[in-house]
């Protein structure tokens, strides 16, 4: 679902995907996170790390009047405080956003999908 | 004078001298935090982390370094605020791992272990951004090692590291843009820098280090910390700080991000 954001001079509407790829590249900058992940798991519970072309998959934006929120789907590490990292991916994600974009968030749900030990 | 082994003690206050120097840094590496999210906070979030790491290794009263920098690297995981934090929870961690088994340390195993700290923090990220603290340590561990080869001596390697972290964060704003277009440095790196500082003074006898002294007031500075633990995270007061940029003044909520142009 694309966001429409009125100005004065008119309307802006930005794709799902210009959302997801800016998010995304806010969510894989934070450290500790290893990848983002599509929201629908698939079959045997296989996890496929997602790329660059398919942050998508795993960012769900969704706009109820003024009010957007935004789903990432993640994979972190094992071995950081994963409470932590999903604070910093939440600051991450509202700073770009209305650095980048320039509409207000008002939620960031984080969901971490899988802890990958090495 | 030479060290070629470097015992319990010595390592416990070569780590609290680490800390304290960081300390002191706080307001300074404060002010260079840009990246990722320039919200003023790197040196608070990397000394509360590296004070929560120190806080649980002065209750060790083990003489293994190898368990004394288990008991550090435990407390920083615990402690680790920010992406910073982080990252220093996770060099600390590696090198916990790299003298795990070792009481005391020469001066390989002291050059290993800053390089086991950096191979654990690059395993923990997906897309591991260059000019930042993951830049410094790597390039001063790598310093170190190739100066181990030659020593034997654990101060001239430590003299080495924090060199080698110096040229390394003077370069940081040629790999980030950012650090670049507001004229500064990487925070985190600085942060890494003050902590390595603080070991080599330390270590050359420079900074003195009462670990029993340090001990003693251990509930004080505990007290600090969570007052200050607090107001940050719990009121969410207001804050004040300032950009590098011709913007002026901002001030925001600590937890939303409002900006207002003043």
């Amino acid at each position: 679902m694309a966001i429409k954001i009125d100005t004065p001079n008119g309307q802006i509407t930005l794709a799902q995907d210009v959302v997801a790829t800016v998010v995304g590249a806010a969510v894989t900058d934070n450290y500790g996170v290893v990848g983002m992940v599509s929201k629908n798991i698939l079959r045997d519970n296989i996890i496929e790390i997602l790329g660059k072309d398919n942050y998508f998959k795993g960012v769900v934006v969704t706009q109820e009047g003024n009010d957007v929120f935004v789903d990432v789907y993640i994979l972190v590490s094992y071995g950081t405080k994963i409470s932590v990292i999903c604070q910093n991916i939440q600051q991450a994600v509202k700073y770009n956003i209305e650095h980048l974009l320039g509409f207000e968030i008002s939620r960031v749900n984080v969901h971490v999908k899988g802890v990958k030990v090495d | 004078m030479k060290l070629k082994q470097l015992v319990a003690a010595d390592f416990k206050a070569m780590i609290i001298a680490g800390a304290e120097r960081l300390t002191a840094n706080v307001e300074l590496i404060n002010a260079l935090n840009v990246f990722p999210v320039p919200d003023g906070d790197t040196g608070t979030n990397m000394n509360m982390s590296f004070v929560s790491g120190t806080d649980n290794l002065k209750l060790s009263k083990s003489q293994h370094v190898g368990d004394l920098a288990s008991a550090l690297a435990k407390g920083l995981l615990m402690g680790a605020r920010g992406n910073s934090g982080v990252i220093l929870s996770q060099i600390f961690r590696g090198f916990s791992q790299a003298v795990r088994e070792l009481e005391t340390l020469d001066a390989q195993s002291f050059a290993a272990a800053f390089s086991g700290g950096v191979q654990s923090a690059y395993k923990a990220v997906m897309k591991p951004v260059e000019g930042t603290i993951l830049t410094v340590a790597r390039e001063s561990a790598a310093r170190g090692a190739e100066v181990a080869q030659q020593t034997e001596d654990i101060i001239e390697i430590m003299r080495a590291i924090v060199e080698g972290a110096k040229e390394s964060l003077d370069k940081t704003p040629e790999l980030l843009p950012v650090l670049k277009q507001v004229g500064v440095v990487d925070s985190g790196g600085k942060g890494l820098l003050c902590v390595y500082e603080g070991f080599l003074a330390s270590l050359t006898g420079e900074t003195v280090v009462d670990v029993e002294q340090a001990h003693s007031h251990e509930g004080h500075s505990h007290a600090i910390f969570d007052e200050a633990n607090e107001k940050s995270i719990i009121n969410g007061r207001y804050y004040i700080w300032f950009l590098y940029r011709n913007y002026g003044a901002y001030w925001r909520r600590s937890d939303s991000y409002k900006g207002i142009r003043l």
